[in-house]
């Protein structure tokens, strides 16, 4: 049936895709840059964001609101999940990444038990088609495109340019020399994990309406999100290069084939990548340029806890 | 050192504490006191998802199901014993399945287990029940037995099947798209499992036999979220082309959402696990798209009316809508007591002779199990709305018995 390897839709797709593979990852990359933990609460999160979306869309609200109301939530319930749970575990990742584990598996509990197991209906802020000249793509993916965008220069814009995205990376750099120049390393770790959690619940909003919503939906999103962060490694140029590249890469195979070989994809890229770049795309950029997450001195896996009386 | 002693004395009686008022609490909880029934109550077991992907049907489920069991014990229960209804979750998980099956079948003593779920969770969970020789009825519809391209682990004496199988689903519905209204070329997608490639492959012959051609077909990861990349395929179609979209659950909502986005049109598209639930979750994007199944939920045949009308009554103000993946389970129930009743028995030899003997009145009509264990049932091709339900009823085929599934050997 195919007769061309590529046309300006599927260009488009996967592009579209691409972008909306840099937001789903946007939260968690922001959380494993300062904490070193995937947070594997990461997929329910988006989910609470799409919930955000479908209470907006059973309200009558304009669609749009659900993006800030996504963001709000994520950032509220970042902030509680913090002081309650993971500020505690703090210098013990193992038991970090179980702790989330969990939280995850409890968010998706009580989600079905306040708003129902059943798919719900999430419409979208954007209908129709824009033409673009040499074609006619849906608006709202492109929208995605423009936000994504949006996104990746917010994100370098704080984290290089402001004195906010400076702590932070202080903190990640060396946490005791920057306590003791007099910054709150606590405090930067609860705005990170809030900002994670917020952008967790934005990426939820924006995929609602192309998606169905019920309290298992952020599991499928997940594992792809974790792959592009893994390749990033460090840097916010680099998950975008990491998303772009294997999101458009996913898109691109199963149109040349089927959805069954185009899934698996993502994980052989970043197998490859991971072989061959130890550090991931990080290493690619150049020193001072790049909006640094994480110090490239080398990978720091996290270390098991150690057997101390405390 | 007097102190690090005490400290420690003081946290494990703190944790011994705990642990007992957990367990306490634990074992207040259970429904369940353990392996006997209390006298005069006989148990039947269900195995669904309450949590999991699948768990969107649990809340029509879980009425129909009470419903049932109240009914016959208001009606003097079976054999002298009320009935008691035991529900256990599998998460959609075949391992959780098969754990909650055994804890059913061989400690609980459950006298009749079925299963609203999907088929590797009903696979995972019979071998229990076969062990346990208890009959074991399959409520929703499914693949289809060896001898017509299904799943062989089905053929067991003890198994009954009260949905429909690919064989009185697909014929009728096909041969009249193809030769009256004129869809000769076809395209075919699906998710990647046994129930949609085996109903494909029906489709597929179907479709050939009445003198349409099949294009291609391709299936997808139930957990693929992302259709772009199928949604511009199909566009490239030739003109006309009719798409099968046998995907299930999230990923058929995902379908329609996308491929409406994308400006494709529902007016040569069929799907056969679209119901009402999934439809009103695509909020229109499935609008006027086909569909053929045994039962509707705004059905307006005599069997559906009134069982509207009692589950009205009963629910008031929070009936959540019945659908073709949650009905079967009131059958079911009633299929199996009118059969004990007849047999004036729990025996498993007993009650199979009684089952093909007994007929019950429920939302699709008169059902009865045939001798080959499935029952003949409505086809109906209809076409979607544009909220949660079908409007557009095209063409009721009638009753349409399956041809046999499993070898007769199997049922002996």
């Amino acid at each position: 049936m195919l007769a061309v390897v590529i046309n300006a839709d599927q260009a488009l797709n996967m592009l579209s895709q691409g972008a909306l593979l840099f937001i789903l990852a946007s939260g968690l990359a922001v959380i494993f840059g300062l904490m070193n933990i995937i947070n594997f609460a990461h997929g329910s999160l988006i989910m609470v964001g799409a919930y955000a979306g479908a209470e907006v869309a059973a309200h009558h609200l304009s669609s749009w609101l659900a993006i800030p109301i996504g963001f709000a939530v994520g950032v509220a319930l970042g902030f509680v999940v913090e002081v309650v749970l993971i500020r505690r575990l703090y210098g013990r990742p193992w038991d970090t990444i179980l702790a989330t584990i969990g939280l995850g598996l409890i968010l998706i509990a009580v989600v079905s038990i306040v708003f129902g197991r059943e798919n719900k209906y999430v419409g979208t802020p954007l209908s129709g088609e824009w033409n673009l000249g040499f074609d006619r793509y849906s608006s709202y993916r492109l929208f995605l495109v423009i936000f994504a965008a949006a996104l990746f220069a917010s994100l370098w814009f704080v984290t290089n340019k402001t004195r906010l995205g400076l702590v932070a990376r202080a903190v990640i750099a060396n946490e005791t020399l920057a306590a003791t120049h007099g910054i709150d390393s606590r405090a930067v770790r609860r705005w990170t994990f809030m900002v994670g959690a917020g952008l967790a619940g934005v990426a939820g909003a924006l995929v609602a309406p192309i998606g169905s919503v019920q309290p298992n939906m952020g599991q499928d999103y997940l594992v792809d999100a974790f792959m592009v962060v893994m390749v990033a490694y460090s840097s916010v140029g680099g998950l975008l290069l990491a998303a772009l590249l294997f999101g458009a890469a996913e898109s691109w195979v199963t149109f040349l084939t089927t959805p069954i070989v185009g899934s698996v994809t993502i994980i052989v890229l970043t197998a490859i990548t991971l072989r061959v770049l130890p550090q991931g795309f990080s290493a690619l950029a150049l020193p001072g340029r790049d909006g640094a997450l994480r110090p490239r001195s080398g990978r720091d896996l996290p270390t098991p806890p150690e057997d101390a009386v405390r | 050192m007097g102190a690090l002693r005490e400290r420690s004395r003081r946290l494990w009686a703190a944790a011994i504490v705990v642990f007992v008022a957990a367990a306490a609490a634990v074992a207040a909880a259970a429904p369940y006191a353990g392996a006997a029934a209390r006298a005069g109550t006989v148990k039947i077991g269900l195995i669904t998802s309450v949590t999991g992907p699948a768990s969107v049907y649990y809340p029509s489920i879980k009425q129909v199901t009470q419903m049932a069991v109240d009914e016959i014990n208001a009606s003097g229960g079976v054999n002298g014993d009320k009935v008691q209804l035991v529900t256990a979750d599998s998460n959609t998980t075949p391992a959780q399945a098969a754990t909650q099956s055994r804890r059913l079948a061989l400690s609980e003593g459950v006298k009749m287990e079925f299963v609203e779920d999907i088929v590797a969770d009903r696979d995972a969970a019979l071998p229990f029940a076969t062990q346990a020789n208890i009959p074991f009825i399959y409520a929703w519809s499914y693949e289809g037995g060896p001898l017509q391209s299904g799943t062989d682990t089905v053929c067991h004496k003890n198994f009954w099947a009260t949905g429909q199988v690919p064989n009185n689903l697909v014929p009728k519905p096909i041969q009249y798209l193809v030769q009256t209204k004129g869809w000769k070329q076809w395209y075919l997608i699906g998710s990647d499992y046994k129930w949609p490639r085996t109903m494909n492959k029906h489709i597929s012959v179907a479709i050939t036999q009445n003198g349409g051609k099949v294009l291609g077909q391709e299936y997808a990861p139930l957990t693929q979220t992302d259709f772009s990349s199928i949604v511009t395929k199909l566009k490239a179609l030739p003109k006309g082309s009719a798409i099968v979209v046998n995907l299930v659950g999230g990923s058929l909502i995902n379908f329609f959402k996308q491929w409406h986005a994308a400006g494709g049109s529902n007016d040569r598209v069929i799907a056969f696990a679209m119901d009402e639930q999934t439809l009103g979750a695509a909020g229109g994007a499935a609008a006027g798209a086909w569909g053929a199944y045994d039962y509707y939920a705004n059905g307006k045949t005599p069997g559906n009316t009134a069982f509207l009308k009692k589950l009205k009554a009963k629910y008031d103000g929070h009936v959540a809508v019945p659908t073709s993946l949650s009905e079967e389970g009131y059958e079911a129930i009633w299929l199996w007591a009118l059969a004990a009743r007849k047999a004036g028995s729990f025996d498993l030899d007993k009650v199979n002779a009684a089952m093909t003997k007994v007929k019950f009145f429920g939302p699709r009509g008169w059902v009865q199990f045939l001798p080959n264990h499935h029952i003949a049932l409505p086809d109906i091709l209809a076409r979607a709305g544009n909220g949660s339900y079908y409007t557009d009823f095209v063409k009721n085929f009638g009753v349409i018995a399956p041809a046999d599934q499993c070898p007769a050997s199997a049922w002996a």
